[in-house]
């Protein structure tokens, strides 16, 4: 933008023009992000509510899991016994309102207490161990996904019951409604346990060390390979069968019409004025697919037994670790909320409205 | 992997390497360095966190045996053999309120210094005071080449429990808080130093200068593994050289796999009584139980999963094999399924057979759920051969699947008639076994037996002398085999699993030198397996 | 957490619209007589255990084979297929209502109160379904059985449909019938019930396919983590029986693809009736050929709620 206050020098007319829309895009990309800005406060908020009234409306007794545990390892003194009730009996003596309060608190400085399935771990230190395994993962599946479904969409959409169309249309309705840990299961099955191909499991070879490290890298993609297919061939559909339709129903609108009377080229027809606007919806509805896909996933890095947010829900369902399940329950959370806000970004720029009122 | 399923992961991994725009690098150095790392499935987690804490109970397996050594331990598989750790040997004195420990003056620490016997005061001192000994020790003072204990009451029913304390060195434990410490960079005194820790595995590699002896296995890496399902997979390639999970159809999906490297060793450490709730009529009628207890045929049930793992147990709850001397005459072997015995039982409390169902006074069907964590395949199968089993009797009897959570808390409720899934280990001295099983002090003992009787005869046991015994077991044996307070009905079975891959030297059960239950992979028997083992010769 | 993915296709595709008809309504026979029919003729239960041998395959005496419990897979399927069924009907119906609910009423409702309930829909969008689905599902620790299982998925999955219940009604909103209705001075409710509802119907039949699609694949993946009711048996529980036992790496396939095709089956046939909910919220595409001048006027609908402000 720094652009702006030099451009005048080179060619006056055009520049300001460019000008005036540049400031004018920038204003109504202002408000729009402040609305949204605000929204997604207002949805982080509901979400640390949720979370904080969710287990207190369904109190849990996680004392007499561990110490269950402990007597697995030994006989437990009485004194402990005590102690472990007093640690994690879960007794809210504090009116509801302090609570919350200083549950907020603890929220902006990260601290969520003490792990119980890892106890003494802070679930800090937990969450922050799986959450760039799942993000990484989440992310780069997702955009592959994003961009590979909306693109055979858009040839499938293009020319509504051709042949692509009416091979590819049917086919991922189907493999949308597979469930994403059967479909994970067959992978393994064929691709790790009998072709051999793939690690069985995990999230890199368990010896190396998380780091800059090429060994570690080139491990780490092989490991997220059969994961990361699970997600895109289950999640790829509902890409392209919205965007299958709405290029469907755009290809005959007036302006594509046009465009095609004024003799532009197939290929620039099709994106530039088609694919453009029927990618839209895709975009706005994002929020919807991108929570489906979260669940998804989750269930996929439980098969795999990938190390990252799924596995320590699972972790944390199994050791009764209300913590840990609920910290991750608000990092998954606000991780959609921040995909969400930048694909309304993304929206704002990519619609043409905005350049229309800009001009 | 194979040759060309590495070539092909590699490829594959590499192209997506150079894609991302980072150097590509092969793995070579995989085959290298696997043939002589030994890998123990330990972990039943999927991502693991960093605790060398040997007073955790959330500890990584392996912190004690392999990094902190115990005192000394009993071979439950070789008829509770002495087994040596920092100590050498043990005499007792006072008559139970003295124990005199010597200890073995070559250990030292990691960092170099001498194990001392100050280390060993400190260590139970520090557990006394931070209430982690369910002993009554008084007083600790060095003597000699070793160090004293003195108790409050006698001390003979605890003394694995003492064998078993982990020694940690004074100077860095001092200021520690047993609860929140996590010790990263762990100094200990046994064979092993912490190597690296990821998230799926922790690597432990031989110490150099191990006092005791060289150490034959240079790295021992602990996995993680989630499921059984992926374990079974990881044994059958031989990625796992020991594991201890109950996979489905071991000998189908492990042992005939590779006859000659793949092995199998059931170890039986503890019992498996069916539990009522006494709490509940008419459970706590002893005809019920009688009764319920001759209806049951404990093979059937023992092989309802896995078949060979599990054994049938006698009423009193302890194996022939192991505890033969112990044992009174006509209670050592399994009590038989005995239809009319059992119905006889029924009708003295009052229930009549008609129609098929056992029905009271009134008409009302006896009705048994047995509660199970439904998520278990194997507490599932048993448990639905029990309610087989006592359906035929003509009790309306059903298995009420729960989440584990849920489970756990039921059954610290006491909501619930009859539950399968505790297990009670046997140990070196009956009285733990018995206590953790009916005194209502115990966190174990969920049926809700608070009897003078049972109460008496345990204090009877915890002092008696080891010459006395056999003598003071009896009282409590007898109290189930007339009270049934618990219906022995299994002695469980770790299915202790191993490959001749990459190691031989395991213990079997010709050779039991020591006992590869969940001490397998930690503790002195971990420490003496590890320790027993020789590179498999290339054959 | 509906599987709400607008699936539209405007070729003419009555057949298609027939094959799913025909796949759910054998799924509802099989769920209400399927039980009678594998008990007395078959003469096999769900839950009995050494019904057959250890994992035989398919047989005329035990149709789609045994589990390794020696389990009658396709009396479990049979079984399965009611609760799943009726997990589908009762989640996705408390989703549909509560979908039309607040939907309708957040695009009806003008000023403060609508921005409110707008928001209120939105935020319960962005808050991804499975994690909150997995966080409730663990408090209840599986009791009340599937029925509180379905009863959770229900609440907490509205969010997707009620955003298209919002765009549609703020659509209808400025509809001259409703104008007109708004004119003669009909009372607000007397509006929704009467002239929005009606004219939403084949919208809310397609959220309520969607729902009930979504609630059955839900409950899969809860009852396959081990957070659902797993001592029901239902198609989740036998595919967490199935990972567990390690069915495939047996070659138990008769064990392992019944009841995640039946999973697929079901979402499929959605996507198939879906096609004729399209055509009857639009006439217009029954006749509708590709470059005709029909189609060009859809309106695009609840796809596109927040796009096409």
């Amino acid at each position: 933008m720094g652009g702006v206050t030099l451009s005048p020098a080179v060619s006056k007319a055009p520049a300001a023009v460019r000008r005036t829309s540049r400031s004018a895009v920038r204003r109504i990309w202002g408000s729009v992000l402040l609305k949204r800005i605000a929204f997604y406060l207002v949805a982080a908020w509901a979400a640390a509510t949720l979370n904080f009234l969710l287990p207190r409306l369904m109190p849990g007794d996680p004392a007499s899991a561990i110490l269950l545990k402990m007597s697995e390892l030994g006989p437990v003194t009485p004194d402990r016994v005590q102690l472990v009730h007093r640690l994690f009996g879960g007794a809210h003596s504090e009116p509801l309102w302090r609570q919350y309060f200083s549950y907020l608190g603890g929220l902006f400085h990260g601290d969520f207490g003490l792990s119980l399935a890892f106890y003494p771990t802070p679930v800090s230190t937990v969450v922050r161990s799986g959450f760039l395994w799942s993000v990484l993962l989440l992310g780069v599946s997702t955009v592959i996904a994003f961009v590979l479904g909306t693109v055979l969409g858009a040839l499938a959409g293009r020319r509504p019951g051709g042949w692509l169309d009416t091979v590819i249309s049917p086919l991922s309705i189907f493999v949308h409604s597979l469930p994403y840990f059967w479909a994970a299961l067959i992978l393994v099955y064929v691709f790790a346990f009998r072709l051999d191909w793939f690690p069985l499991s995990g999230g890199a070879r368990p010896d190396l060390a998380p780091g800059f490290d090429p060994r570690f890298i080139s491990s780490a993609v092989t490991h997220a390979l059969l994961p990361a297919a699970t997600i895109v061939l289950t999640s790829i559909s509902g890409w392209l069968i919205h965007m299958r339709n709405m290029m469907a129903s755009v290809v005959n609108e007036d302006y594509v019409l046009l465009a095609r009377a004024k003799g532009l080229s197939e290929t620039r027809v099709t994106t530039a004025y088609a694919a453009r606007n029927a990618v839209l919806p895709s975009v706005s509805s994002f929020a919807v697919s991108i929570g489906l896909v979260v669940g998804g996933s989750l269930l996929t890095e439980m098969v795999f037994n990938y190390p990252g947010l799924g596995s320590l829900l699972n972790q944390a369902i199994l050791n009764l670790d209300y913590p840990l399940m609920q910290a991750l329950f608000l990092v998954i959370s606000m991780t959609v909320l921040v995909a969400n806000f930048v694909m309304d970004c993304l929206y704002v720029l990519l619609d043409p409205r905005t350049r229309e009122a800009a001009s | 992997m194979s040759a060309r399923s590495r070539t092909v992961a590699s490829v594959i991994s590499a192209m997506a390497v150079l894609g991302a725009g980072t150097a590509a690098c092969t793995s070579g150095e995989e085959a290298s360095s696997a043939s002589s790392v030994l890998t123990v499935a330990a972990y039943s987690q999927p991502t693991l966190q960093a605790n060398f804490n040997p007073f955790s109970p959330n500890a990584l397996r392996g912190t004690v045996g392999l990094i902190y050594e115990q005192l000394f331990d009993f071979n439950t598989a070789d008829k509770n053999q002495f087994m040596p750790g920092l100590a050498t040997k043990y005499t007792w004195d006072a008559g139970g309120k003295a124990l005199h420990l010597e200890l073995d003056n070559r250990a030292k620490w990691s960092d170099g210094t001498a194990l001392s016997r100050d280390d060993v005061v400190f260590t139970f001192e520090y557990m006394k005071q931070h209430k982690l000994l369910a002993v009554p020790l008084t007083t600790v003072v060095p003597e000699g080449g070793g160090v004293t204990l003195t108790f409050a009451s006698p001390a003979y029913s605890q003394i694995q429990q003492i064998g078993r304390v982990a020694i940690v060195p004074r100077k860095l434990w001092a200021k520690q808080d047993p609860d929140t410490y996590i010790n990263r960079s762990p100094v200990g005194s046994g064979p092993y130093a912490l190597g690296r820790v990821t998230g799926q595995q922790v690597s432990f590699t031989a110490r150099k200068d191990y006092w005791r002896q060289d150490v034959p296995v240079k790295q021992i890496n602990y996995v993680t593994t989630s499921s059984t399902n992926l374990l079974a997979q990881q044994m059958v390639r031989h990625e796992v050289d020991l594991s201890y999970a109950g996979i489905p159809n071991i000998k189908s999906q492990y042992l005939d796999k590779d006859t000659a490297h793949n092995h199998l060793w059931p170890i039986r450490a503890s019992m498996k009584p069916l539990l009522l709730n006494l709490r509940r009529a008419p459970f706590d009628n002893v005809h019920v139980r009688k009764g319920i207890a001759l209806a049951l045929d404990r093979e059937k049930v023992a092989d309802a999963y896995n078949p060979g793992v599990y054994q049938a147990v006698g009423p009193t709850g302890l194996t022939a094999q192991s505890w033969g001397q112990v044992i009174p005459d006509g209670a050592k072997e399994p009590l038989a399924q005995d239809r009319q015995a059992a119905l006889k039982e029924m009708a003295q409390a009052g229930y009549q057979l008609k129609g098929g169902r056992l029905v009271d006074a009134k008409g009302k069907q006896l009705s048994l759920e047995i509660l199970t964590v439904s998520t278990f395949a194997d507490g599932m199968a048993y448990a639905q051969e029990l309610a087989g089993q006592l359906s035929q009797l003509g009790i309306k009897a059903t298995v009420p699947g729960e989440a584990p959570s849920a489970y756990v808390a039921d059954e610290g409720k006491h909501n619930f008639d009859a539950v399968f899934g505790d297990a009670y280990v046997f140990g070196s001295n009956l009285y733990n076994f018995y206590w953790s099983m009916l005194s209502p002090d115990s966190t174990q003992s969920i049926i809700g037996w608070d009897d003078p009787a049972t109460k008496a005869a345990l204090d009877k046991l915890a002092k008696a002398d080891p010459a006395g015994q056999t003598e003071a077991t009896k009282g409590l044996e007898k109290i189930m085999t007339d009270q049934v307070p618990t219906i022995p009905v299994v002695v469980k079975g770790t299915p202790y699993m191993y490959s001749t891959t990459r190691y031989t030297g395991w213990p079997t059960e010709k050779n039991p030198y020591t006992t590869p239950d969940p001490g397998a992979v930690s503790g002195v028997y971990a420490e003496k397996l590890f320790l027993s083992l020789r590179p498999a010769t290339k054959g | 957490m509906t599987r709400r993915h607008h699936v539209r296709f405007r070729v003419p595709a009555n057949r298609k619209v027939r094959v799913g008809l025909a796949v759910f309504l054998l799924l509802v026979l099989v769920a209400a007589f399927g039980q009678l029919f594998v008990g007395h003729v078959l003469g096999q239960s769900a839950n009995r255990l050494h019904a057959g041998g250890n994992l035989e395959s398919p047989s005329g005496r035990h149709w789609l084979g045994t589990t390794s419990f020696g389990q009658d897979v396709f009396a479990q399927l049979v079984a399965g297929t009611r609760t799943s069924l009726l997990v589908g009907l009762i989640g996705g119906a408390i989703a549909t209502a509560l979908a039309v609910l607040l939907g309708v009423l957040s695009g009806y409702t003008t000023g403060r109160s609508g921005a409110a309930l707008t928001a209120f829909v939105n935020i319960f969008l962005v808050i991804p379904g499975l994690p909150l689905l997995i966080l409730v599902a663990s408090y209840t620790r599986g009791r009340g059985g599937w029925l509180t299982v379905a009863v959770i998925i229900g609440l907490t999955s509205w969010a997707g449909g009620a955003r298209a219940k919002r765009a549609q009604t703020l659509s209808l909103r400025n509809r001259d019938f409703v104008e007109a209705a708004n004119y003669s001075g009909e009372s607000r409710t007397r509006i929704l019930l009467l002239e929005v509802i009606p004219h939403l119907a084949p919208v809310i039949a397609s959220t309520f396919l969607f729902s009930v699609v979504g609630s059955i694949a839900a409950e899969a993946g809860l009852d396959f983590i081990g957070a659902g009711h797993a001592s029901t048996v239902s198609w989740g529980t036998m595919l967490y029986w199935v990972q567990s036992q390690g069915a495939l790496q047996s070659g138990a396939w008769w064990w392992f693809l019944p009841p995640g095709l039946c999973i697929a089956l079901v979402g499929t046939a959605a996507g198939l009736i879906n096609f004729g909910v399209d055509e009857l919220a639009d006439p217009r595409l029954r006749t509708r050929k590709p470059g005709s001048a029909a189609g060009r006027s859809r309106r695009s609908g609840g796809v596109t709620p927040e796009g096409a402000r």
